[in-house]
């Protein structure tokens, strides 16, 4: 009954809260495989847009005009794969007359590999949170993992069912594979906390912060600490058991098995010893005997990771497609329909229900498939809207009738800099082989200076000083905006008039050709007399020494080595206009 | 206030009794407070010593008992109290410092620890607490100053948490030299610089015009808190190049040295909190060279800042502490090493109307036990805070009211207060 007072407080419809009660029909079998390939249905998003468009207009708000072919590519782009579109994509999306080019564009991203290395790469900073070193956590594996299933588009109720219930061993013991599931290296993270790994499981599979009751009850909700040491006891018995004996190796290989007896972290948590004598129940009360039912037939025992996954993704569940359509949204259009993300309950109702409840019961029916989504929120109407603000402070009313600006997220940044400077083959050259290994300390590098939170769609703009001085005067920004051999600016150089190449600048930098006015502006700011600075030294000061806790930039030495060829007044000038084009809003926010 | 998804963040350990996800927004007024009387420090200076510094090997000897170690107790100038012989400068010193003997917290992993000491409260995954010296920078008053009000130096210490990134600390990787990337590159000469800050302008200007969009302006903003830091002439604070040798040579050859003297400096240049970074406390192993060595960097280092505070007037109105995240336990292992041990520790105040030359708390014979005077990090950021003029109870409120305050109910130690 608990659900239903549950499923009611959040708005949700009969047909997706039926639940173990049996008060309604259950819900009806996932549709055929081939359905999950198909275009969405053009009823589920037209029924959104009209929903919000009935939303802005009770409200007197106008909504942002629609967004030229430009501006959405440079969006798609950095929202699908994380980069921006090459020149040449954006000349040809251009000249694309074709009607359906927006939705080809989609379906060309989703099949392309940076679509699986961008949501390797959310997924696995949303799994396992910053660099933090933990000896148990192999981070190549489970980014593995996470690319694997997202090349084959893995339903997102079977890897979320593999990411709670996932044995296995963590790492490889060289090029033995053998027993290694990338997966495990999420619940590794939290293998000195049970505690932290229900609640995690509980937050980002099903939006619920279970874990506020471990403290005590919790006032507003349903929850009850007994609540939350039940829901933490489905992992009382997860242990990580060690594979070899060899110490001193940078991941201490350990297979993570559900024992007969509870694990030892467990016991040692004052707060949850009581949880091992518990009987695990899930968030909506149901008893780990009853989850038989939802298992395969055949298999015995309940195994309790099992069990409560298959309760988790089960059709009826309140909130798991909900917890990830929310997301994704957030992740394409604005504002969460529930926000934050991670936070459903009933006393934070979500902004637009019944636009959740669409989206929710679509993406359940199309099997899960996250292509289909992706499609479906690149479709509707909000995300073909323009980035421009209306006047004074938007209310709830507007939510959503306008595309917000958001910082690049670190990796994006980076690789949007990297890409826009044509750094990569410079790079290759002074790093030789590692160039893998300086793009993860790049990442590093960037994730702690510009540590941003994707989710979170602030009214303002929250930056620090290191973070400008970095854009600024960092040796990357240096490196991509100067005048090196096989740079950008080198190519652009080569163009045979100035108008080609202030728009060649601009396509690197902001994905768009420059206005009339934009081009006479720059030509003559270009004009201008200026003196040649002779000494071309270094792009970066002195070298760092190595500290513990604060990533050195890599780039340091790179800088160092490779001095600005731009030796004439007009060459600088363009280094001038290329870094200032880098460092301008226009190129470091989404909009 | 700027406010991002982990200002907004929901609300778990803790106060009983109030809805766990209250959402969190920080108003200026909420901010707002006024000075409680007695208080006499502008500026703090933390000296973190990370990895968890062993309580018996420094400030707490045991001379003569099983776990008493390998180093022997010296007398100091404070009549009573006895320390390492390996920290002659603070002996001499030991009348400007009050020792806290009798620590006790909970957390034993270093990561949870750390995230305890430097903001007072238990991890939380539903909170993001902000460390003491985003409190301390968020209760900045005055004009803005071309410098950060919180500098790390050596990091990463802790961030601003639900106070806002720019609470969080101004983190120099290198102590004693100019922070990273406030200089153009070489080749960017003045005349450059303001064609490309011209240039940029105008760029913001179309993108402002063309989004409306509030957030353009901030990002500037920033460009220009950046443009006068490059420009300040309070920069050169970071650099202790221009110190005299002997000056140099007195806080020692070590990047914790060069932190200590910079600390002084960034204070005398209106930096309000201060954190200098002694990383290599973990001694598991061969736990007695390795101490020795460490505080062979720490006495020369922090004795010459309080020296030098001191000379300068300065001591009254600068509060020192030294901690790490925990403490080491009483028994010595098979690697002669000492563990992880939060249940008895030893941290350390001075100056900024601290009382000097007092021993406030014990452990027992062994130092494995606080039997008498315990605290915890609660108290010691309280007793701070009330030093620094800062309520201890202050708290950032959200919109239904709900409270996290600077302190989780600490109680200000009132005897080590002058």
């Amino acid at each position: 009954m608990r659900t239903l007072v549950l499923a009611a407080a959040l708005g949700i419809s009969a047909a997706l809260a039926s639940c173990k009660g049996g008060l309604s029909e259950p819900a009806p079998p996932p549709p055929p495989e081939t359905a999950a390939h198909a275009q969405p249905p053009p009823t589920v998003a037209g029924r959104v847009d009209s929903l919000l468009r009935a939303r802005w207009q009770a409200g007197g708000v106008t909504p942002a005009p629609r967004v030229d072919d430009a501006g959405w590519l440079r969006r798609v782009h950095l929202d699908l794969v994380g980069t921006l579109p090459s020149p040449g994509a954006v000349r040809s999306f251009l000249a694309d007359a074709s009607p359906d080019k927006r939705a080809r564009a989609v379906d060309a991203l989703l099949a392309s590999p940076a679509y699986a290395e961008r949501w390797t790469t959310y997924w696995e900073r949303e799994l396992l949170g910053p660099d933090a070193r933990n000896p148990f956590v192999d981070r190549t594996e489970l980014r593995r993992w996470l690319r694997e299933a997202f090349v084959r588009n893995a339903p997102w109720n079977e890897m979320a069912t593999q990411l709670v219930s996932a044995v296995g061993t963590n790492s490889p013991d060289g090029d033995d594979r053998s027993d290694v599931n990338g997966a495990v290296n999420w619940l590794l993270r939290y293998q000195k906390s049970p505690a932290d790994l229900a609640g995690q499981v509980s937050r980002v599979m099903l939006g619920v912060q279970i874990q506020c009751a471990q403290c005590h009850d919790h006032k507003t909700e349903k929850w009850t600490q007994e609540d939350f040491q039940r829901f933490a006891a489905f992992f009382a018995r997860t242990r990580p058991e060690p594979v070899d004996t060899m110490t001193g190796m940078r991941i201490r290989r350990v297979s993570v098995q559900d024992g007969a007896k509870p694990a030892p972290a467990m016991r040692r948590d004052a707060e949850l010893r009581r949880a091992i004598r518990l009987e695990p129940r899930t968030l909506d009360g149901t008893e780990l005997e009853a989850l038989s039912g939802h298992l395969a037939p055949g298999q015995a025992a309940p195994d309790r990771r099992q069990a409560l996954a298959a309760w988790m993704t089960s059709r009826e569940n309140p909130w798991f497609t909900r917890a990830i359509v929310n997301r994704m949204w957030s992740l394409f259009i604005g504002r969460g329909l529930v926000d934050p993300v991670d936070d459903l309950r009933s006393s934070n109702p979500a902004a637009a229900p019944e636009v959740l409840d669409a989206l929710a019961t679509d993406f359940a029916e199309s099997g899960f498939d996250l292509h289909h989504l992706v499609r479906l929120l690149t479709s509707l109407e909000s995300y073909q809207l323009e980035a421009r603000h209306p006047a004074g402070a938007p209310g709830d009313a507007a939510l959503w009738s306008f595309h917000p600006l958001e910082p690049l997220p670190p990796d994006v940044l980076l690789d949007a800099v990297i890409a826009a400077g044509g750094l990569e083959p410079v790079l290759e050259e002074v790093t030789g082989a590692d160039l893998m290994d300086l793009r993860g300390q790049l990442r590093r590098h960037y994730a702690f200076v510009f540590d941003v939170d994707e989710e979170s769609h602030p009214e303002t703009f929250d930056g620090t000083v290191p973070q400008a001085l970095l854009l600024q005067n960092g040796p990357l920004v240096s490196g991509a905006s100067s005048l090196v051999p096989r740079g950008a600016l080198e190519e652009v150089l080569a163009l045979p008039d100035r108008a080609a190449r202030i728009e060649a600048l601009y396509l690197r930098t902001l994905s768009r050709s420059p206005t009339p006015a934009e081009t006479a502006r720059w030509s003559a700011f270009l004009d201008r007399p200026r003196q040649a600075v002779e000494s071309s030294g270094p792009l970066a000061a002195a070298r760092e020494r190595k500290r513990k806790g604060v990533p050195a930039d890599p780039l340091g030495r790179y800088a160092r080595r490779v001095p600005s060829r731009a030796t004439t007044a007009e060459q600088q000038a363009y280094e001038d206009l290329f870094w200032a084009l880098v460092n301008s809003s226009e190129f470091v926010f989404n909009h | 206030m700027p406010l991002d998804r982990r200002h907004f963040l929901t609300l778990g350990a803790g106060a009983v009794g109030v809805a766990c996800a209250a959402r969190w927004g920080l108003g200026a007024e909420a901010l707002a407070q006024t000075a409680p009387a007695g208080a006499s420090a502008k500026a703090c200076i933390l000296l973190w010593m990370n990895g968890g510094p062993s309580h018996i090997d420094t400030w707490d000897p045991k001379p003569g008992k099983p776990t008493g170690g390998k180093h022997k107790a010296i007398q100091t100038s404070a009549p009573g109290m006895r320390i390492s012989e390996h920290l002659p400068g603070l002996a001499a010193q030991a009348h400007r410092l009050a020792l806290l003997r009798g620590v006790s917290t909970k957390e034993g992993n270093h990561q949870r620890a750390q995230h305890l000491v430097h903001t007072g409260y238990a991890p939380s995954p539903t909170v993001d607490h902000p460390s003491f010296g985003a409190w301390v920078s968020a209760s900045s008053t005055g004009p803005e100053r071309d410098l950060p009000a919180f500098v790390s130096l050596g990091g990463p210490s802790a961030g601003g948490g639900l106070l806002g990134l720019s609470h969080g600390p101004f983190v120099v990787a290198e102590p004693g030299s100019l922070p990273r990337n406030v200089t153009a590159p070489g080749n960017v000469d003045d005349p450059r610089l303001a064609a490309r800050r011209e240039a940029l302008s105008m760029l913001e200007d179309d993108f402002a015009r063309r989004t409306a969009d509030p957030k353009v302006a901030a990002r500037r903003d920033l460009y220009d808190k950046a443009r006068r830091l490059m420009g300040s002439p309070d920069l050169a604070a970071f650099d202790v190049s221009s110190e005299p040798e002997a000056v140099r040579a007195a806080y020692g050859d070590s990047a914790f040295g060069r932190g200590c003297l910079t600390a002084r400096r960034l204070v005398e240049a209106g930096v309000r909190f201060v954190e200098v970074v002694l990383d290599g406390w973990d001694t598991h192993k061969d736990g007695f060279t390795r101490t020795a060595r460490l505080m062979g960097t720490l006495d020369p280092a922090m004795a010459t800042l309080l020296r030098e505070l001191a000379e300068r007037q300065l001591l009254d109105s600068t509060l020192v502490a030294w901690m790490g995240e925990f403490g080491r336990t009483p028994r010595i292992n098979g690697d002669e090493g000492r563990d992880h041990y939060p249940q008895a520790w030893s941290a350390v105040l001075a100056g900024g109307g601290v009382r000097g030359g007092v021993v406030h708390g014990a452990t027992d014979d062994d130092g494995a036990r606080v039997v008498s005077g315990q605290v915890g990090v609660a108290d010691i950021h309280a007793t701070m805070a009330h030093a620094l003029g800062i309520d201890p109870a202050r708290s950032a409120t959200s919109p239904g009211g709900r409270p996290i305050a600077v302190t989780d109910n600490g109680s200000v130690i009132r005897a080590v207060l002058a």
